[in-house]
């Protein structure tokens, strides 16, 4: 999930363009004529009701989509000397069985490291401290099966820690976090963005959205808008982003 | 700034790369059994050889046979014949000894008279030994002409084409030229009958 690329930490994360995205699994059209820009550094958050193609619009980000159109990042530096640099997922969940033997450590070692798992965890690449960022300091040990949902959902977010991401993609990560893991989130965010991380982000709590994005998009099959979060995230926009009808409103929302 | 196109999930490409792998392999083996063709299997024929599997009537290819089996008798009797002290070489048997042994298609019986009803004899010239069959029935098959080398033991291959000893075949009752060699017999209108192997030969 992490460590596409090298694992060299750069200034700026990529820019981000879906030029005229189609999507179409069997019959059903997932996604239409989606364009959208993510800036460099950016909080975009992706917001829209349930089968409106917010994951799916990340699994074409991530080349598992048979999509159509054009996704491009743009990433910094001259004339690719340094190449694509490390992207970070973040499931909304991982499907796993519960009784398996699996430690935290292992868990990371197995999504994080080049060094086969089971030849135990590499230490440089400090678990302990991925951990500790997401207020797991010292459960490294525990068995995986036997942790609380918000305490799996930290550690899916320690995974994307390691190595550092310059983009990282988020798919409703907060919905299974507890309050402290909520802070702790928060946190991390402001810290990726510090560091000049790209965001993508998304999130079904509007509330967070517009607290913590710098933009957001309404996606329902299209791209129903896109701007900074106090503007769009009106009321009206909202209803017509959820409602029951959302082809009829796309022309006047887009308007 | 480095652009890094997500290209979309599926086998497209690695189902170009295989077309082009096949379309290579093809080309490759189109190329090859163009530029090395088997060479031709079929040896054309001269003018004065006749084909032993296609050219004969049912008759004609009875007795050529009998001839072929009938040559390496002669053959090992010539050898019997010859003197103990091999001053000489042995006295080729007539075709009335060679009936008398009952040894087709000298013997007179019925099958020599449904293929034609041949009257042999024998002419000897030089080392070349000759039993010419004259037909009484052109149409059911040609006169006949073995041609053995008397030094050969049967064996050898003094008259072409490496199949046994040279048989040639007239389709007329004319009894055979007075010299019994290869351009004689050509010139006079007679026909080698010879073995061709070509692709189409089974067996």
């Amino acid at each position: 999930m992490s460590g596409m690329g090298p694992s060299g930490r750069r200034a700026n994360g990529p820019a981000i363009l879906f030029d005229r995205v189609d999507l179409t699994l069997g019959r059903t059209a997932i996604l239409e004529q989606v364009s959208l820009a993510v800036a460099p550094g950016a909080v975009h958050a992706v917001v829209g009701p349930n089968g409106g193609g917010k994951s799916s619009l990340i699994r074409a980000l991530l080349g598992q989509a048979p999509h159509r159109g054009t996704i491009r990042l743009d990433w910094p530096g001259d004339g690719g000397r340094e190449g694509p640099g490390t992207i970070a997922y973040v499931p909304q969940a991982v499907e796993f069985d519960r009784g398996l033997p699996l430690t935290v450590e292992d868990f990371l070692a197995v999504l994080c490291q080049r060094r086969p798992a089971f030849l135990g965890p590499d230490r440089r690449l400090g678990y302990g401290e991925a951990l500790a960022r997401v207020g797991m300091a010292g459960k490294g040990r525990r068995r995986f099966g036997a942790l609380s949902g918000g305490e799996r959902q930290r550690v899916l977010l320690a995974q994307a820690l390691i190595p550092a991401p310059d983009l990282i993609v988020l798919d409703e990560p907060m919905t299974a976090l507890d309050e402290a893991g909520v802070a702790i989130f928060e946190t991390l965010l402001a810290e990726l963005t510090a560091a000049g991380t790209t965001i993508l982000w998304v999130e079904h709590d509007l509330a967070q959205v517009r607290r913590l994005a710098t933009r957001v998009s309404g996606l329902n099959r299209r791209l129903l808008f896109d701007g900074p979060p106090p503007e769009m995230l009106s009321p009206e926009r909202v209803l017509g982003l959820f409602s029951a009808a959302p082809r009829t409103m796309a022309g006047a929302l887009a308007s | 700034m480095h652009h890094q196109i997500v290209h979309r999930a599926g086998a497209e490409r690695e189902t170009l790369w295989v077309l082009l792998a096949a379309g290579l392999i093809l080309a490759t083996a189109t190329a090859a059994v163009g530029l090395r063709p088997a060479p031709e299997a079929e040896a054309a024929l001269a003018p004065h050889q006749i084909d032993s599997r296609t050219a004969l009537t049912a008759a004609e290819q009875g007795l050529h046979a009998d001839l072929k089996m009938a040559a390496y008798e002669i053959a090992a009797e010539i050898a019997a014949l010859r003197p103990a002290d091999g001053t000489s070489n042995g006295r080729a048997p007539s075709p009335a000894e060679l009936a008398a042994q009952a040894l087709p298609p000298f013997a007179a019986d019925a099958s020599a008279a449904a293929r034609g009803g041949h009257v042999w004899t024998l002419a000897e010239a030089g080392g070349t030994v000759a039993y010419a069959g004259l037909s009484a029935d052109p149409g059911i098959a040609g006169s006949l002409v073995l041609l053995l080398d008397r030094q050969d033991d049967g064996h050898g291959d003094r008259h072409g084409d490496g199949h046994g000893p040279g048989i040639w075949l007239k389709r007329a009752a004319e009894a055979p030229p007075a010299r019994l060699d290869e351009a004689s017999l050509a010139a006079a209108g007679w026909k080698r009958i010879t073995s061709t192997f070509t692709a189409g030969v089974t067996r």
